[in-house]
């Protein structure tokens, strides 16, 4: 019986989830509001130095790994989680401090952008050395729970066939110069998204071996999903919202 | 693991000696060298079942290679060369493995290192050419969503008559990261070598820095639980990989959606789908409680019925073992000369499993088959995958009913000297080693088994056809990150 009940689970036959089942998990960052004492604490302890205490208390979302240290070291308890934005389109829209809280990512690119994309993004990966959690979740966003081809995204083989690149990791030196020869083979106009801390900031590797920080060093990036992996629905999220697409 | 005690041998008898250990049985886990000026001092970890042996040698600069006498040397000789400029001397074939020196000096010298120099991509070069052998370059950008590697047939027809791997383009200096003063950060660092395997890495690190700190028992419990997730959930991606490459979608499915039921209850429970941050040196983090259990045992339990029910798809039908059989073949012989470990090994006839010959943490109490297969095949690795997994639950429910409460978390206390974290990851036998001067860490290695690993899939793929390589690449399932640290 066990085995037919659980048979039966497996076999649903359920569609995949609908976007507005998608996003229920919050991604949490660490956020002071105020009654931070400047102990400093917090920024030491930080592995990849996403938290800078120089007039107010400032968090980089794109920096962020989302280890949540910092709450067990802040004296006076004032870091508190709150759901980080989906998707930014500025590098600065990742940057909080108790002045400029985080508010729901809402933008949509360029117009110009979209009309020429149509209702279908062929999306190109582009692993520029990132330690493949992000590969793994970008290929979990083809799974029977997210299927991201009904929405018109789909991977494609090759760059020539892309419209988009989707970079994930710190940009290592060695991957450097195959990364630009990617980015020169996608046809304009070409969007990049940097999916991922390293590759919004070089997270926690931006000591090593890299080159400067972050893909936006060595190609115009137009989108920058934080996470350190994002969830595929995330994912799927950020990207429907910066296209415009869920209206 | 504390390897204080160790041989010491003059660099000149180093060929002898390890080739003396290499012929009775001991096999190369790692070699580094840390540099202590003027000289470097050159550690060989041996390992032969339970025993752990460590050689030391004296090295200016130079020394005879081993690769001659030992080929399983013959990569950690290329990542010395270029990485700590220790010149093997007689290897034959030193090629740039992951740093491509691309800077002025050498990264894990204490004083020459000049981060910012020019790039220079290897050629490479295959062995075999002349008229009619064609030459096919694939990678960096692969097709799928993968990692950047470079790899090189040599062609006549259609079957390969020689295959190079070229990696090194996610090579991001953590050796070098890790050194310096012991924190939490490190953890964090080490889960990042290669994200899908965060568990095993944190936990050899932590192995490693820990020392001979007792850890709770129930630490140790869900360190245990948390190793056999994520064995779980990599094995059945390998799983669902192959049927994927081999247009086999049904089953495909159904094993992407077995692993994503257990992402969302790793999510759920350890509060993070690829389980990050749970394992620190002295304990875990998070602890379980009945309803997080009860969540668990379901989880894993669909995960067994998967693991059975994919099995039966992939020996069921045709198509797929048309694909997978005779496909890939690493005969016993090549994998013991190469020194294999995990999957790749057990699927061809080396029963060597870490968790069985040196049990860590609770392994040492819970019942444990080391699963082997004979024929060396992608079909072969595919089984040992598939009873893995059922062995992984079958370990995991061992552990739910064996906990106690009391503490998680320990104060470690740190070690001196030269330690060792050795775990088995759901790739195969992972290493860790710390040399710790005055609380700092002065020299540390990291072994991925993805690092022993590839020289076997170059020869593996021999005299198969080109379309089988991706599927023989996959049925590996070996990290690029890893191997490129």
């Amino acid at each position: 019986m066990i085995k037919r009940s659980l048979f039966n689970f497996f076999s649903r036959n359920k569609p995949a989830e609908s976007t507005d089942d998608m996003g229920k998990i919050p991604l949490l960052m660490p956020y002071v509001s105020g009654g931070c004492q400047k102990c400093n604490r917090c920024a030491d302890i930080c592995p990849s130095y996403a938290i800078e205490i120089i007039e107010e208390w400032t968090i980089d979302a794109g920096k962020c790994i989302f280890c949540m240290d910092c709450i067990d070291v802040c004296p006076l308890s004032v870091i508190e989680k709150i759901p980080a934005p989906l998707y930014a389109l500025n590098r600065d829209g990742l940057v909080f401090s108790p002045s400029n809280p985080p508010k729901e990512a809402d933008e949509t690119l360029d117009g110009s952008k979209i009309r020429a994309l149509g209702k279908s993004v062929a999306i190109r990966e582009l692993d520029s050395g990132s330690c493949n959690a992000c590969e793994v979740e970008i290929s979990n966003m083809t799974n029977p729970y997210y299927d991201m081809n009904r929405f018109g995204l789909k991977i494609v083989a090759s760059p020539r066939h892309a419209d988009m690149l989707l970079v994930t990791g710190p940009m290592t030196r060695n991957m450097r110069n195959a990364a630009l020869e990617t980015y020169d083979a996608v046809p304009s106009p070409k969007i990049v998204a940097a999916l991922g801390s390293c590759a919004i900031s070089g997270g926690i590797f931006v000591k090593g071996d890299v080159f400067g920080t972050g893909v936006f060093d060595t190609m115009k990036t137009d989108i920058f999903i934080p996470g350190c992996p994002p969830s595929p629905d995330r994912i799927i999220l950020a990207l429907l919202k910066a296209f415009g697409y869920n209206q | 693991m504390i390897l204080n005690q160790s041989t010491y041998c003059d660099s000149d008898e180093l060929a002898h000696l390890i080739g003396g250990y290499s012929a009775e049985g001991w096999r190369i886990m790692d070699i580094f060298a840390s540099e202590h000026s003027p000289e470097f001092i050159m550690n060989f970890l041996l390992r032969r079942g339970g025993d752990i042996l460590r050689v030391t040698s004296n090295v200016e600069n130079t020394y005879p290679s081993i690769t001659p006498v030992v080929p399983s040397a013959s990569l950690f000789e290329r990542k010395l060369w270029e990485m700590n400029g220790i010149i093997p001397e007689g290897h034959g074939d030193l090629l740039p493995v992951i740093y491509w020196r691309n800077g002025n000096g050498f990264p894990l010298q204490k004083e020459s290192y000049i981060k910012y120099g020019e790039t220079r991509v290897p050629k490479p070069k295959n062995l075999i050419s002349g008229a009619g052998i064609f030459e096919i370059p694939v990678g960096p950008v692969h097709a799928g969503v993968i990692e950047p590697g470079h790899f090189r047939f040599s062609t006549a027809g259609e079957p390969i008559l020689e295959l190079r791997v070229h990696l090194g383009y996610t090579h991001k200096g953590l050796e070098k990261l890790m050194e310096g003063s012991i924190d939490r950060n490190l953890s964090h660092l080490a889960e990042r070598i290669s994200g899908d395997n965060a568990v095993a890495h944190s936990l050899a690190h932590a192995h490693a820095v820990e020392g001979l700190t007792e850890i709770p028992e129930r630490a140790r419990i869900i360190r245990v639980i948390l190793s056999e997730l994520e064995r779980i959930h990599n094995h059945l991606e390998v799983l669902s990989g192959l049927c994927t490459d081999t247009a086999f979608s049904v089953a495909a499915a159904f094993g992407q959606e077995a692993r994503e039921i257990l992402l969302r209850t790793n999510q759920e429970v350890f509060g993070s789908r690829l389980l990050m941050g749970n394992i620190v040196p002295g304990g875990v983090k998070r602890d379980l409680d009945s309803d997080k259990i009860k969540k668990l045992e379901n989880a894993v339990m669909k995960a067994s019925f998967a693991a059975a029910k994919l099995d039966k798809y992939m020996k069921s039908s045709p198509s797929e073992t048309d694909r997978l059989e005779t496909t890939g073949i690493l005969g016993k012989k090549y994998a013991e000369e190469l020194g294999t470990v995990g999957v790749i090994a057990r699927a061809s006839g080396i029963a060597s499993d870490v968790r069985k010959e040196v049990p860590y943490d609770f392994y040492d109490k819970l019942s444990l088959n080391v699963i082997t297969e004979n024929k060396g095949d992608s079909m072969a690795r595919a089984t040992v995958r598939t009873n893995e997994i059922s062995e992984s639950v079958s370990l995991i429910l061992q552990c739910l009913t064996k906990m106690e409460n009391g503490d998680i978390w320990t104060e470690p206390e740190m070690p001196r000297g030269t330690v060792c974290g050795i775990v088995e990851s759901p790739r195969g036998e992972l290493l860790h080693t710390a040399e710790i001067r005055d609380g700092e860490i002065w020299r540390y290695s990291i072994r991925d088994p993805s690092f022993v690993n590839w020289p076997a899939l170059e020869v593996s793929v021999l005299k198969d056809i080109i379309p089988d390589f991706p599927l023989i690449n996959k049925s590996f399932g070996l990290s690029y990150s890893g191997n490129d640290v």
